[in-house]
């Protein structure tokens, strides 16, 4: 297990809430300005989108 | 301070924007056709859906439409087998050609790292991940169905996030 990474654990948990609602919802404005803080957020959080295509790659893959 | 979103202020981001929006279409998803094509869907579904919306940056809202387009497109293509490339036999899949190799073997490289990372899982994790991701199943509905809290699979899912953390370099 990684070491616990606030930034990564925060993106993560945005990817999950958009999940939920569906990513062609508009962005929810706190996610606007959670992105616009920090680079690092923007960054983190193209990177747990693309991850989490990619998860669903490897569990589909596994399905078929 | 947030603005309404007029065509006019609509289209003129569109067009100082359009590189920037291009090219985080092209990032993700590898190939520049497509990219092109979001990009033409995302304005029709901005000028559908934004006007008249209220929002805090225009910019941030636009690139949101287009990420979420581009993955929108991803998943269509996953669907399509064009973007499997980890197969049983270990061959790469046919794909609509064009593709690059180089490309093609990251993708590979980074669904082994996500499944290396997912083995270090506890089998229940897994599973209630499995139920979230791929059959959209709500966390109350995977608590009742794994017999515990709506909690503890919030933190099962939270746990998925930070196992696959080093899978970043892959990407």
């Amino acid at each position: 297990m990684e070491r616990p990474d606030p930034v990564w654990d925060a993106a993560w948990q945005w990817v999950m809430l958009r999940h939920e609602q569906g990513f062609t919802e508009p962005c929810p404005t706190e996610l606007c300005a959670w992105l616009e803080a920090d680079s690092s957020h923007q960054r983190a959080y193209d990177d747990a989108c693309k991850l989490w295509e990619a998860l669903a790659v490897s569990q589909i893959a596994k399905q078929v | 301070m947030s603005l309404v979103i007029t065509r006019h202020l609509l289209e003129q981001n569109f067009v100082e924007q359009r590189k920037q929006l291009c090219a985080i279409s092209y990032k993700l998803l590898g190939n520049a056709a497509q990219a092109e094509e979001v990009m033409q869907e995302a304005f029709l579904r901005l000028l559908d859906v934004a006007i008249g919306k209220q929002v805090d940056c225009l910019q941030a809202y636009c690139c949101q439409v287009v990420r979420n387009l581009s993955l929108d497109n991803m998943r269509r293509l996953q669907v399509e087998g064009q973007y499997r490339v980890y197969t049983d036999d270990g061959e790469l899949p046919q794909t609509d050609g064009g593709e690059n190799p180089q490309r093609l073997l990251q993708q590979r490289q980074l669904l082994q790292a996500i499944d290396a990372a997912m083995e270090t899982l506890p089998e229940r994790t897994r599973r209630a991940f499995e139920l979230y991701r791929i059959h959209g199943m709500t966390q109350r509905d995977i608590a009742k169905e794994l017999s515990c809290s709506a909690t503890l699979v919030n933190f099962m899912l939270r746990d998925v996030g930070q196992a696959l953390a080093g899978c970043r370099e892959h990407l």
